[in-house]
């Protein structure tokens, strides 16, 4: 009798799975949804895309509800941050200090993503599962150094080169320690650097150190896609495979580049599908509600980032060089940020396979001009890439210029933060309260994040 | 002096009757007839034989000398002996019964046919709902039974049960639970020939089906399949066939006015109809080929067709000497009111019973079923035809204008995404459906002395369901082609063994034991291969396929083993107290919680019968009490924590599924299991009162009852920065009570004519108390965002969630009462996520059937109603967004919306009703398309009448016309308020571009020989 009852084990799933069969899933989960949601959002509010109907429209317009990030913020916490903290647990048994460094670092790049996107979120009590199920909400203040402390550790594990070498599981750099070790230095970088409005030096005094960076784009921290329906890249699965054909790219974007007659516009776009105006590329009005799924008006994002196997970049050699102009740039040591400009530049044409970079650095509209209106400018043309990224730049230096569409839901601003999701305003809502405060989503997305003083 | 008496007792028709109680006037001797009526006693001469039966008045012989008696038992009809099936097959006198039974017979269920018999019982029973999904051939009904509210989160149908042996009523839905999009795809049951069903008991609550247990605390629908009894030797044989014709019920209204569109000017490739004016204009078309004038058509119409339903029907009964047997071939053909789709049964059944020898008895019992069918996806699905049918433009010309470009192969779309042009979806896609199911039982009785028998059936019930989905290549939502083969089957199997036991204490007191055992055990199977891109146009082969999706497995199974006890005593036939008892053990719970006890009472007390009344006026009055816990145990495998195979999804996206370029993956189960759940329990009480009026002119059922339901297994979402997104605990509280009404009235019963009167009423009211510690709301379904159905502490349960219009509100942020809304500078209504929108419980539902009879004729009619409760229309709310609505006809007009600015001050602001107004009131505010869901139908009409034959072989022939769904009264705009988008799941109260129900008319034939 009681054999019959002693049945209840999953035949479907596993009780226990090795190290190298979790690494993977968390780094292409992390890589499908900043490629995905989080590059629809920012860059819809970056004017890279410009939908015109759907949702994508929805994000041009700036109709950001509670619960139109749900399915994002659920799947950084749940899909990436919690895989890698069963990563380091698993590992820190193991003593597979290299898989517990990588976790780290990765764990550190979400949440700074996270904390960039909405303010303070919830930190040091996320995470626990059923020990707390409303956790509180973390000052971003607070979490900003926790970050660089939790890099630092990352660093130190993968350095120490103990227990087993990852290998093809690590979808980013197989298992190459120096690699991990010039990632997670870019990306304490990038945080030094986004603190620019309340420590204008941070950057530079980073760089002082003479940290190893990412200064060659063949060490991009990437995460490449298959060919396979199955195992593709998340903006081809939205804009081609899914047969959706509501977005487009941005006036904004694709006119500035015409420009300046950017080599990058045929990799960048994809000229315009049918109809009369066959290959042209155009960009739809930020937030114009003008249907094109017959694909006879509005180009879509183009060969580079939008292929099946199209790479997601979570941070490349350009932007580091970006970075460096900027900090070199605000001391002003206009020599380096010349020098560093140009290595940005070029180094974006390498790694999109363009050639004329140096033509194109010296033309009226691109060579460098000790200005950071230049610096940041070819930074967010880059940044298509990692169009959060560009967010960050903006929020911080109001560069580009961007038009506030004419229907738009944010109360008239371009948003400076996302609203918090319904589902933490749910189910986390006296955390929210206690925290950063129970703000509707057109309020949310008015004020402003820690390190974007006034 | 002994004497030894044998005989046979008859009935008043003549047939024998076995099993009728002898026994000697003033002692306990006594036998019971075989099963040819005969029977044998040993007395002395001078003493009384007396003879009952249920259902026959008892009757008392002096024996004197004789020594051969034959008695012809006279019906009862005063006592209303009227004997129902109760749980675990157990028949007793209705009377007896402390509980609510509701008995209707097979003619009633399919006097107006209809593929799905669950559809046939709305409005017949009260208490008993039934939700049709839409009017697909094929399609799930949901089907519940006091409200349906009594697990939270779980499954809240009733168990089927078809003669004795529980069967799955799983619809297999093709998404996961609770979305908006998928295959229509049908509930099993309705897999039954509707022509094979005797009768249907319904029990409806605790007390009646405490002894399924687990199973059937929801309800149980007992199935009983015709016999061969009653055919007095002679073989019956039926031939049924009808034909009857589908239309769609109810369309929306569509404006006639302007074309095609944006802002005024033509555009093809929109899915917007706020194109200009159609006034004979030329405009330069794409699909026209040209320049082409702009004129109205009509694409509804261009697509829609008159479904066809083809259902024969022929069955053998017959009762040899030892053995009867029903036989029936059922076929049933249905097409739809779309193009190329339908659903088709083939129907057997085999019901033999024979007396092996005078004590022991076996029958076998085997219902086949083969169907298949080509069936729509609904909701918000790409391939769902009503999807782009619904908003097709007047000015495109869906026939003229054709689906396909005859060279390049590509999809003639009057717009662009993943919604295709209707021709194309039902031209170019598809999802076929074919099931093999069998259900069946092998059963035994055996009469051990006049005081014991026992009974033991062993039931199966499995079936295999082949799906295939193909999406040609150049389908919207998927440009490369996709193809799957998809198998599910699921397998079912029942053992019961009961013994019975009864024993007279005195001419007074008598009592009945039953004792029983169950096993059951459940499984299901499924592996699933998807083809992501095709090589060849039209080719639905995997040989064809030139990517693939990781293939898909997936099994569950599950043990559940009970015990039963059911004491009864009956006191003078009038005064009864039943005990009933359960132990449970299942698989699916901690083995230190996976027994549990539950226990039942009930009594029932025959007034008129007890204080001997005056029966001139009220000839029976019974008052009913009956209380009753029961348990439910969960799905199978939440117990332990596991990793599962990885994947990565947006919600838009199919997304990647590992292996990822030949890389395992797995994760952590973002729901996290509990390793100490305890079952659900369910308590509740009811009272009844059964009276009878004038000879039974007028018969009246009423019943109160009250559930509490607690320890609700309930998959918790919690805030995804606990790294989890749903806990598995056991909480939340629900109460649930309600009133039933039955009433039934002989208006006029001459000889000829005969008018009856059948109404059915219930008034239902569910609570939820609590969820989870401070949680507030639960999810039941619904869209991703806006709206969603939650439960609600403190509210009715299923309440309807989205964004509505932004009021003042007081210091704790509730809506003031009779608030202004707030506009904005542009004098647009601000809008709010997150409000409370209406409840979807209806306030009460009711049907009543007035049945008129003269001679051979007959005429019925059957209207039924459901009052209260709210319904969100997403077809309005998407429609007037497309601008193709009557309601979008005042375009351009100017409104002041009546509202006050942020200051307090009326708004002043006029605001054009453009696309962009109709695009945010429609968008993105559900509130403005939630509805008071009231309505009241013509549910079924039959017209028929009988020819009796006195000679030849023809016995009698029965020609009738019927309808269903003949006429709906509502306020709700454009839908059928009875379609439902979430599937047979909790969440209800959503429609949105679901498929019409469909209005039918038929003819009907059936030869008796």
């Amino acid at each position: 009798c009681q054999d019959s009852l002693n049945i209840n084990t999953d035949p479907n799933s596993f009780t226990d799975v090795p190290l190298r069969t979790i690494l993977p899933a968390a780094q292409v989960n992390l890589a499908y949804t900043l490629g995905g949601d989080a590059s629809r959002y920012t860059g819809s509010i970056m004017q890279y895309y410009g939908g015109h109907r759907g949702q994508p429209l929805e994000y041009a317009q700036f109709t950001f509800n509670a619960s139109t990030t749900d399915t994002y913020w659920s799947n950084m916490y749940t899909s990436v941050l919690t895989q890698m903290k069963a990563v380091i647990g698993k590992a820190d048994v193991s003593g597979d200090k290299i898989y517990t460094g990588i976790a780290q670092i990765t764990m550190a790049h979400t949440f700074s993503i996270l904390t960039d996107m909405y303010g303070d979120i919830p930190y040091a009590e996320a995470l626990l599962s059923t020990e707390n199920v409303s956790p509180a909400y973390d000052r971003q203040d607070t979490i900003y150094p926790a970050l660089i402390a939790m890099l630092d550790q990352g660093i130190a594990n993968v350095k120490s080169g103990q227990g087993t070498k990852p290998g093809t599981d690590d979808r980013v750099y197989a298992g190459d320690v120096t690699k991990w070790e010039k990632f997670a230095n870019s990306l304490k970088l990038r945080l030094y650097n986004h603190q620019s409005k309340v420590q204008p030096n941070a950057a530079a005094d980073f760089l002082a150190t003479n940290p190893a960076l990412i200064t060659t784009s063949a060490d991009n921290a990437q995460v490449v896609f298959g060919s396979n329906a199955s195992n593709s890249n998340p903006i081809y699965q939205f804009d081609v495979l899914s047969g959706r054909k509501d977005q487009a790219v941005a006036s904004t974007i694709v006119n500035r580049m015409k420009a300046l007659a950017d080599p990058r516009i045929p990799v960048y776009f994809q000229g315009i599908v049918n109809g009369a105006n066959k290959g042209q590329y155009v960009g739809n009005g930020p937030g114009v509600n003008d249907d094109d799924s017959g694909e006879t008006k509005y180009s879509r994002v183009g060969s580079f980032y939008a292929s099946a196997t199209s790479p997601v970049v979570f941070l490349s050699a350009a932007e580091v060089q970006f970075i460096i102009a900027e900090a070199q740039f605000r001391k002003g040591n206009q020599a380096a940020a010349a020098t560093a400009y140009d290595a940005a530049v070029k180094n974006d044409f390498t790694a999109l396979g363009v050639t004329g970079a140096e033509a194109y650095l010296t033309t009226a509209g691109v060579k460098y001009d000790n200005t950071l209106n230049r610096i940041m400018e070819q930074k967010w043309i880059t940044m298509y890439q990692a169009p959060y990224e560009s967010w960050v730049d903006w929020r911080r230096t109001a560069i580009p210029m961007l038009t506030v569409p004419t229907v738009n839901y944010s109360g008239g601003v371009i948003p400076r933060r996302l609203p918090y999701p319904q589902l933490e305003l749910n189910l986390n809502r006296a955390s929210l309260e206690a925290g950063p405060g129970f703000l509707s989503p057109v309020e949310t997305m008015k004020s402003r994040v820690w390190w974007d003083k006034q | 002096q002994d004497l030894t008496v044998t005989g046979q007792v008859t009935g008043e028709d003549g047939s024998t009757l076995p099993g009728v109680n002898i026994s000697v006037k003033g002692t306990s001797q006594g036998t019971t007839s075989n099963a040819e009526g005969k029977f044998s006693i040993t007395t002395s001469s001078g003493s009384t034989l007396v003879f009952s039966f249920i259902g026959f008045q008892t009757q008392e012989i002096a024996v004197g000398s004789q020594s051969v008696i034959n008695v012809n038992l006279k019906n009862d009809v005063s006592q209303l002996q009227e004997v129902v099936v109760t749980a675990q097959g157990i028949q007793r006198e209705k009377r007896s019964l402390g509980y609510a039974v509701s008995e209707i017979k097979g003619d009633v269920v399919n006097k107006v046919p209809e593929q799905n018999f669950v559809n046939s019982m709305n409005g017949k029973v009260a208490g008993l709902q039934v939700i049709a999904g839409s009017g697909a051939p094929g399609q799930a009904a949901r089907i519940t039974i006091r409200g349906g509210a009594k697990s939270i989160s779980g499954n809240n149908e009733p168990l089927f049960v078809i003669d004795g042996v529980p069967v799955s009523n799983d619809n297999d839905g093709n998404g996961a639970a609770n979305e908006v999009s998928g295959a229509a795809t049908p509930n099993r049951v309705a897999d039954i020939n509707p022509n094979d069903i005797e009768s249907v008991s319904v029990l409806k609550g605790s007390a009646a089906s405490v002894l399924y247990g687990n199973r059937g605390s929801n309800g149980v629908i007992l199935i009983t399949t015709k016999s061969g009894k009653g055919t007095k030797g002679k073989p019956v044989i039926t031939v049924n066939t009808n034909v009857g014709i589908d239309n769609a019920l109810r369309l929306p209204e569509y404006q006639t006015k302007f074309a095609q569109g944006s802002r005024g000017n033509y555009q093809e490739g929109t899915s917007l109809s706020w194109g200009p004016e159609i006034t004979g204009q030329q405009v330069t078309s794409a699909a026209a080929g040209g320049t082409t004038t702009l004129s109205v058509h009509d694409p509804r119409a261009d697509f829609l067709r008159t479904g066809v339903t083809i259902n024969n029907n022929v069955s053998v009964a017959q009762t040899l000497e030892k053995t009867s047997f029903y036989l029936s071939l059922g076929q049933n053909k249905q097409t739809a009111i779309v193009p190329n789709q339908g659903y088709n049964k083939a129907n057997f059944r085999a019901n033999v019973s024979t007396n092996l020898t005078d004590k022991l008895t076996a029958g076998i019992s085997v219902g086949y079923t083969k169907s298949n069918g080509d069936v729509p996806y609904t909701g918000q699905d790409g391939n769902n035809p009503f999807f782009s049918l619904f908003h097709a433009p007047v000015s495109w010309d869906l026939n003229g204008y054709g689906y396909v470009n005859p060279t390049t192969g590509r999809q003639i779309n009057f717009r662009g995404g993943a919604f295709d042009n209707p021709f194309w979806t039902v031209n170019k896609t598809f999802f076929n459906t074919k099931n093999d199911h069998i259900t069946g039982n092998i059963n035994f009785g055996y009469t051990a002395t006049s005081w014991l028998n026992f009974t033991y059936r062993l039931g199966i019930d499995q079936y295999t369901d082949n799906r295939k989905a193909f999406r040609d290549i150049y389908t919207g939502g998927n440009p490369n082609g996709y193809l799957s083969n998809d198998i599910r089957s699921r397998q079912q199997i029942n053992s019961t063994f009961v013994a019975n036991l009864s024993h007279n204490f005195s001419e007074d007191i008598s009592a009945t034991l039953s004792l029983g055992h169950d096993y059951n055990q459940r499984k299901y199977d499924r592996t699933n291969q998807t083809a992501t891109a095709l090589a060849l146009p039209g080719v639905a082969h995997m040989n064809n396929a030139t990517a693939f999706d990781p293939d898909y497995e997936y099994h569950t199974k599950r043990n559940l083993i009970g015990t039963f006890g059911d004491l009864r005593f009956d006191f003078r036939n009038y005064l009864f107290l039943g005990v009933t008892v359960r132990n449970e053990w299942s698989s699916t719970l901690p083995e230190a919680n996976r027994s549990f006890f539950y226990p039942g009472v009930n009594a029932s007390f025959v007034f008129t019968d007890a204080f001997d009344l005056n029966k001139d006026v009220l000839n029976f009055g019974k008052i009913r009490l009956g209380w009753a816990k029961t348990g439910r145990d969960t799905d199978p495998y939440r117990l332990q924590n596991t990793y599962i195979l990885a994947t990565a999804a947006d919600g838009f996206t199919d997304g990647i599924s590992f292996p990822y370029l030949g890389l395992p993956g797995y994760m952590v189960n973002s729901t996290v299991n509990n390793p100490t759940l305890k079952p659900e329990f369910t308590r509740e009480i009811e009272v009844g009162v059964e009276l009878k009026f004038l000879k039974n002119r007028l018969g009246l059922d009423f019943t109160y009852f009250n559930n509490k339901n607690t320890d609700g297994i309930i998959s918790l979402d919690v805030a995804p920065s606990t790294g989890a997104s749903n806990l598995i605990v056991n909480s939340g509280k629900t109460t649930n009570q309600g009133i039933e009404l039955a009433l039934d009235l002989n208006v006029i019963k001459t000889k000829d004519f005969n008018w009856n009167i059948g109404v059915v009423y219930s008034r239902i009211r569910t609570v939820v108390n609590e969820l989870y510690q401070d949680l507030d709301k639960l999810y039941l379904g619904g869209f991703s965002g806006n709206p969603a159905i939650y439960a609600v502490k403190g509210e009715r349960y299923g309440t309807i969630i989205g964004a509505g219009y932004s009021r003042e509100k007081d210091a704790e942020s509730k809506p003031l009462p009779n608030s202004k809304i707030y506009t904005d500078t542009d004098g647009y209504p601000i809008l709010e996520d997150g409000l409370a929108l209406g409840y979807i419980e209806p306030n009460w539902t009711g049907g009543i059937t007035n049945t008129f009879s003269y001679k051979g004729l007959r005429l019925s009619a059957l209207f039924d109603t459901r009052q209260g409760g709210y319904i969100f229309s997403g077809t309005s709310q998407l429609m007037d967004t497309y601008g193709v609505t009557t309601r979008t006809l005042d375009r351009g007009s100017e409104i002041i919306f009546d509202g006050i600015k942020e200051d307090g001050s009326a708004n002043d602001i006029a605001a054009v009703k453009d696309q962009d107004w109709y695009g945010y009131i429609g968008g993105a505010n559900a509130e403005a398309h939630t509805y008071k869901n009231n309505w009241v139908k013509l549910r079924e009409a039959n017209l028929s009448y009988t020819f009796t034959i006195k000679k030849g072989i023809l016995q009698a022939i029965d020609l009738g016309v019927y309808g269903r769904n003949l006429a709906l009264w509502t306020k709700v705009p454009d839908i059928d308020p009875e379609s439902s988008s979430f599937g047979t799941n909790n969440g209800q109260g959503a429609s949105r571009m679901a498929y019409p129900s469909t209005r039918s008319l038929g003819v009907n034939l059936k030869l008796t020989f």
